[in-house]
Order: C-alpha cells, then sequence, then structure tokens
C-alpha cells in the first residue's frame, strides 16, 4: 500500500455511491464503530477509508460567558458542544480517529458552500490543521459512476479556500446578526416590562417580512375604484364567441351605458381579419429556483419541500445536483446517451425517439449562470419505488430537459376587428400549429387552443348578448411560496439554497400564516416597531450589498474578514438605536406580545363564577394541559375541564347551548377539526 | 390628552387622530373619492356607504368609513 486516503463525504448515502465508484472491484468494505458506518476501496494500490458528516458538524458559538449585547467573538465548536448529540459525537470521534492512519485527505462533500464549509470544518478540527495541507478536492456534480470516477481522477490538488472563506463568512454573519438581534429584542421587552420571551428576527427575513408587511397593509387599505367592461357574444353558425371590446376598461358610467345602448341588439360588420404566426422557444432547463416555482405552481407543493426531493433525487443518482442557478446543460454531457435511458421508460420513448431522430440536439439554454454546477438535469438512471411526489418532480424534470431538446412551437393568432354601430370589438383565436416541445412538457402546459369558423370581410355577425358590467379594482394578491421566491430572488436577498428555509423560519417563528401568506399580529408589530427605531434591519438595500459582497468572496473580489468587519459595521449603529429606544420599543413588542398570549390562552367565559375567563393551563406535576378558570389565583373559582393533549385549541366564541361551557375547537394536521364544549359531563355528550 | 387612535388603541400619527394604518387608510379613501365621483357623480356620505359594502375593500378602509358614517350621526343628533 502506497497510499492511504481519507474522503469525507457529506451524507451517508453519498460515501456509500463514492465508495462504490471508486473500488476497483466495486465491491468497498463496510465498516462499523460506535455506531458509524465507513467504507474501506481500493483503487490502484491505495487504501481510500470513506467517511461521512451528517450535514454539519460544527457550529459558531459565543467565545466567553454573558447573556448580553453586542456579541462579537465567537468560535466554531462540534455541534454537540451545544446541544446533546450522540451520533454527531461519534462520528467526529471515528473520523479523528480514522484520520491518524492515512497520509492525504479528499473533500468530496457537495461542491457548494456548504458542503465545502463541512469538509473543511472537519479537516481542521477533527483531523487535525497539519491536514489541511494534505488535502485535495473532488468536484462533482452527479453520484453517477462514470462522473465520480472522473471527479477522482481530475481532482483539484487544493482545497476550494475561496468557497470556504465564503461559506464560513456567511455563517458568521448570519449567526453575528441572528444573536445580536435576538438578545437585542428580547432584553428590551425583559428591561422594560420583566417578561421573557425570545423574539428574533434574521438579517434577510427583516426584508423578506418587510415585503410581506407591504403587501398586507397594501391590502387593507386598498379602495375599489369602480369600471365598467362591455361583455358581449356573437352568434356564428349556431355557435357562441366571446367579443372583446377595443377598450378593455370604460372609466365612467356614462359612457359604459352609451355603449351599452348604442350597440345592444345591433349587428356586427368584420372590417379585417389579421392572421400571425407566432414561436415559442422551448424553456430552459431547470436551476433549483425555477423548480421550486414551477413544482409550487403544478403541485402546491413548497419550495422547501421540492428541495428535500430534489435531493434525495440526487443522493439516488436520478438527478444531477440541484442547489444551482444554473440554466445551462454542460457541454460535456453525454445527451444522446441519457435520452437513449429516459426512453426506456414507456412515457418518454415516442418523445426520445423524435429528438434522436434530430439532424442535432442542442438544448436551449437559459442566460442564469452558476460557477459550481450545471442547470438540474436526469441522469438516466430510472427510479424505483419512488413515492408520489418524488415521482412527480422527477416527471418535471425529465420532461423539461427532454423539452429544452426540442423545436420551437408555433401558434397562429386570428383577430376579426368588427364594427358595431360605430365602436370597434375584436373577435379573437389562436391554435396551435405546431406543438413540437409542448408536446413533450404537455402535462405542464396549458395554452389556450381555440379555432374560429371561416370568416371573411365583410361578413355580418349577429350580436347576441350585450352589456356594460359593472366592476372593481382588485387588491394586489397575498404572496404565495412561488410568488415570494420570485421576489426575493429578484431582489436578490437570500441564496438559492437559503431562500425556503428563510420563508419557512419565517413562519415557524409566528410571523406569517396560512398559504398565500398573511402576516401575523405579531409579525406586524415587528415590523412596524422596527421600521420605527432600526428600519435598517428592513432594509433591502443592506441585506442586497451585503449577499453581493459575500458572493464575491467566491470569486476572489473581496476578502472574507473585510466582508465580516463590514458586516458589524452595519450591525453596531442598528444595535446602539435599539439600546437607546429600548423603552419604547420593549413596550410596544411586550404590548403586543401580552395582548396576544391573552388572546391566545382565553377560551371564553367562566360558566361557574361568570367573572373569571377560562383558559389554558399546565399541571406542573404531570406536564398535561387542562382548561381552567383564572380566578383559581386569588382561590375563588376552580373550575376546570380536561382537554385533548394533542392538537391546536381555538376559541370559537360560542357557549354551550345545554350547559353554558365554551365551545372549543381543536385542530390536528391532516384531521378533520373537531367543535365540542368543554364539559364532559353534558347532557349533549351523553348520546355518544 | 388621548395619544391613540380614535379608532383602535395605536397610537396616533402625529398631526393626526388616526394610527399609521387607518391613516394611510384615509388618506386612499380620499383620494380614490375623486375617481368615484368622475365615475358615478355620487356624493361623499353615499361614496362611504358603497364602499363599505364591496368586499375587495381593505379592513381598515372599512374601519374607517364606518368611523367616519358614525361621526357624522353624531354630529347630526347634536
Ligand atoms: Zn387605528
Amino acid at each position: 500500500m502506497n497510499e492511504r486516503v481519507l474522503i469525507i463525504c457529506e451524507k451517508p448515502s453519498s460515501a456509500k455511491k463514492i465508495s462504490q465508484a471508486l473500488d476497483e472491484k466495486r465491491k468497498p468494505e463496510t465498516c462499523q464503530e460506535n455506531n458509524t458506518t465507513y467504507y474501506i476501496a481500493r483503487r490502484k494500490g491505495s487504501e481510500l477509508i470513506i467517511v461521512s458528516a451528517l450535514g454539519h458538524l460544527y457550529t459558531l458559538t459565543q467565545s466567553g460567558k454573558g447573556w448580553s449585547y453586542p456579541v462579537l467573538k465567537f468560535e466554531w465548536v462540534p455541534i454537540h458542544a451545544i446541544k446533546p448529540n450522540i451520533k454527531a459525537k461519534n462520528c467526529i470521534d471515528v473520523i479523528a480517529k480514522l484520520s491518524k492512519k492515512v497520509n492525504a485527505y479528499v473533500s468530496a462533500c457537495d461542491y457548494d458552500i456548504e458542503g465545502s464549509l463541512i469538509a473543511y470544518n472537519i479537516l481542521i478540527y477533527a483531523c487535525g490543521a497539519e491536514s489541511l495541507k494534505k488535502s485535495k478536492r473532488m468536484k462533482y456534480s452527479t453520484l453517477m459512476e462514470a462522473d465520480l470516477i472522473d471527479a477522482w481522477e481530475n481532482m483539484s490538488p487544493n482545497l476550494d479556500y475561496p468557497v470556504i472563506e465564503a461559506g464560513k463568512a456567511r455563517h458568521e454573519i448570519d449567526w453575528i446578526f441572528g444573536i445580536n438581534l435576538s438578545r437585542a429584542l428580547t432584553l428590551s421587552i425583559k428591561n422594560v416590562l420583566g417578561i421573557y420571551k425570545t423574539l428574533s428576527i434574521g438579517r434577510v427575513q427583516g426584508p423578506t417580512l418587510r415585503f410581506i408587511e407591504e403587501r398586507e397593509t397594501q391590502i387593507q387599505t386598498h379602495v375599489p375604484v369602480p369600471y365598467w367592461t362591455i361583455e358581449a357574444k356573437v352568434e356564428i353558425d349556431g355557435k357562441e364567441y366571446r367579443l372583446e371590446f377595443e377598450k378593455e376598461t370604460i372609466e365612467t358610467e356614462k359612457e359604459a351605458l352609451e355603449i351599452e345602448s348604442s350597440c345592444k341588439g345591433r349587428e356586427g360588420r368584420i372590417i379585417e381579419i389579421k392572421k400571425s404566426v407566432r414561436t415559442f422557444p422551448p424553456p430552459p432547463p431547470f436551476n433549483i429556483g425555477d423548480l421550486q416555482q414551477e413544482a409550487f405552481y403544478q403541485f402546491r407543493i413548497s419550495p422547501k419541500t421540492v428541495l428535500g426531493i430534489a435531493e434525495k433525487l440526487y443522493l439516488n443518482a436520478l438527478i444531477s445536483y440541484p442547489r444551482t442557478s444554473s440554466q445551462k446543460l454542460p457541454p460535456s454531457l453525454n445527451i444522446g446517451g441519457v435520452l437513449r435511458e429516459l426512453g426506456r421508460k414507456k412515457d418518454y420513448y415516442q418523445y426520445v425517439v423524435k429528438l434522436l431522430n434530430k439532424p442535432f440536439l442542442a438544448p436551449r439554454n437559459g442566460i442564469k449562470e452558476d460557477p459550481a454546477h450545471p442547470a438540474i438535469y436526469p441522469t438516466g438512471n430510472m427510479p424505483q419505488n419512488l413515492k408520489i411526489l418524488e415521482f412527480k418532480i422527477f416527471d418535471l424534470i425529465s420532461r423539461r430537459f427532454m423539452a429544452t431538446f426540442g423545436d420551437s412551437a408555433k401558434k397562429e393568432d386570428i383577430t376579426a376587428f368588427i364594427e358595431v354601430n360605430g365602436y370597434n370589438f375584436h373577435l379573437k383565436s389562436s391554435r396551435i400549429l405546431e406543438p413540437n416541445w409542448i408536446e413533450i412538457y404537455k402535462p405542464y402546459f396549458k395554452m389556450k387552443d381555440e379555432k374560429l369558423p371561416l370568416l371573411r370581410d365583410g361578413q355580418i355577425l349577429k350580436i347576441k348578448t350585450l352589456k356594460a358590467l359593472k366592476q372593481y379594482s382588485k387588491p394586489p394578491s397575498r404572496f404565495n411560496h412561488g410568488s415570494l421566491l420570485r421576489v426575493m430572488e429578484k431582489e436578490n436577498i437570500g441564496t438559492k439554497a437559503t431562500r425556503a428555509e428563510i420563508i419557512h423560519t419565517l413562519q415557524k417563528r409566528g410571523y406569517l400564516e396560512d398559504n398565500p401568506f398573511k402576516i401575523t399580529d405579531l409579525g406586524f408589530s415587528i415590523v412596524e416597531t422596527l421600521s420605527k427605531y432600526c428600519p435598517e434591519i428592513l432594509s433591502v438595500e443592506t441585506t442586497r450589498t451585503l449577499e453581493m459582497d459575500l458572493e464575491n468572496i467566491q470569486y476572489e473580489q473581496i476578502n472574507s474578514c473585510e466582508v465580516v468587519s463590514k458586516a458589524i459595521e452595519k450591525l453596531e449603529p442598528i444595535l446602539l438605536e435599539i439600546k437607546k429606544n429600548e423603552r419604547t420599543l420593549g413596550r410596544e413588542l411586550g404590548e403586543t406580545l401580552t395582548k396576544l398570549t391573552r388572546k391566545e390562552k382565553s377560551i371564553g367565559v367562566c360558566p361557574t363564577c361568570k367573572a373569571g375567563e377560562i383558559i389554558i393551563l399546565k399541571n406542573n406535576r404531570t406536564g398535561k394541559r387542562f382548561a381552567g378558570c383564572n380566578n383559581y389565583r386569588n382561590g375563588s373559582c376552580t373550575t376546570s375541564y380536561p382537554l385533548p393533549q394533542k392538537g391546536r385549541i381555538e376559541p370559537t366564541g360560542k357557549i354551550c347551548p345545554e350547559c353554558k361551557a365554551p365551545i372549543i375547537k381543536v385542530l390536528v394536521r391532516g384531521r378533520k377539526e373537531w367543535i365540542f364544549c368543554l364539559n364532559m359531563n353534558c347532557p349533549t355528550k351523553r348520546k355518544f | 390628552m388621548r395619544n391613540k387612535c380614535s379608532i383602535c388603541d395605536r397610537e396616533k400619527e402625529s398631526g393626526s387622530d388616526l394610527c399609521y394604518r387607518h391613516e394611510k387608510a384615509y388618506k386612499n379613501l380620499k383620494k380614490v373619492y375623486i375617481k368615484w365621483k368622475k365615475a358615478v357623480n355620487i356624493d361623499w356620505n353615499e361614496y362611504l356607504k358603497e364602499v363599505i359594502e364591496i368586499p375587495e375593500t381593505g379592513t381598515w378602509v372599512k374601519e374607517v368609513a364606518l368611523n367616519l358614517i358614525n361621526n357624522q350621526k353624531t354630529q347630526t343628533y347634536l
């Protein structure tokens, strides 16, 4: 044995795939130590020890003690030092032990900021700083055997330091912003009102929440403006067709009624017929943002879920690496090979045959690029045992990939210009002449395809119905997963890998609810208070500038220390402002919180003492929740009721007509809501 | 001196009797009235009553319109 190499992978499944690809006999040895699995592969006389992280094994924490702010000193520590995590501890111990037996190291984590940082932290902290000099970097975009062998044979001789630095800076800045803002807000409430309630707002969450707040304000301050449209139908060969009036909207009632009375019951005459043919080029292959938006549009699944599914498909070597911004397929890709493999699937066969018969195959790439990975493409491996949603995402990606090679579609638009008593109307139709790529992507593509009967100039048409319709302008729609992602992307806040998680965090913290998203009272209060005292936290501009600096670290255009210092310079005056306004800020946020807690906990008036309120309480001994009168505190009422231990309890504001106890609603995920009065001895329950 | 919005219990905006939300709704209500006047030649009171009935009207606008209607009533009673 001339060399022993430790290969660090990001997840157990990728470690397994890599070990199988690199072992010359395709049969790596599976080893177990401390409940941690690793593999030994042999290749050209070298022994390769393949270990796996479990995502990030190291995290940031405050250096030194104290619960105040600003906190600007921090260090990287194993995650189990912050919160017990035996799996992570075992994993680090095993890697540290194995690292002593080797003379070279390879980072084979996903080729992106997070992957590069995961391997770097393991190398420096578990294997020792000396290991860095002996470390190389494997870069691949799929977990296909050929790609992995190619990545092994063409490894970078060094670690990708600019990417690692960018990752470190991002984690450090997010940590500094997160911990300081959280402490500043929490302490402002605690110091003023004496109540302890954690409130947080992250660097990217601020501006994202602001978008939703602005939208909700537009909706709640919307005053509809009346306008009129002319709704008309003509009859041709016994069939009705919709006529469009030349003006989409009419501003005054007078004008609308004038048009109505002039045209109603009249005949129309075709004065001109125009035909045009439009071409529709195929869409580019997916990057992660496009995939998340399309999947939300098609299947109503959240971006976070889509990312999770895409990652699973990648780990099963069904698609290429999904966390990419690129809309371009790699020139090196064996397109014919992938298509032939996809053609083994019955549903795809006919499209593949057509594509392979083309004189040449060129994808219609998009504009967006990514230095690390190409657009998402299927590897050609056929899926087995996928769950329904997983298969839907696989199908979406595969069809999009195939459609990219299709010819442009052609559509014919016909517009007949019709004159009715001096007013102009249009009769429009469009039909697909050549579907081409649309045929492949059809389950996910909807295009109007309507035919008109044969029309000629001068033809007289009978106006069947015609009326002026009063309408009102509508407020803008609330954001949904797809539209919020689009805005974040357009405003350049967050990254392709973090946007979905940011939205999820805002929901988790109770600032957003439902989908489409509605800002909660707490979310409103946060935005309103912060915009008064420290608007910088909500500023898109601040976040975007920082985001660009972070990205430029990767391209070695700016130094990571400089970016972290700049971020701290931005944060310090914000923290000073919070401190300066602590009294008013704490009072305002505290008032909202107290109101919310009160609203949340009160179920209704106590039917026994009729003075107290029934609130949700916890039994200190058993930890179980129950409902009781809040007058128990002064000893004047002991009314209490058992509560179901699962689900969210909501007051209905109603009381039981029989026993006068409050009626509640219990919401358990995936089940029908359950409505009943609290009193278990109520006569209404006898029938059960 | 009461420092609260005359509709909700939020703090008043300076120079107004309303909070930020209701002040904004009130401004919109005044601005859009010009369009309504042109469209249907309606007087202010009728306008307020109609706006309240439309489902698309924002909640804060409805609260302001209702408040304006009620205040006018009290004034006439006085
Ligand atoms: Zn108000």
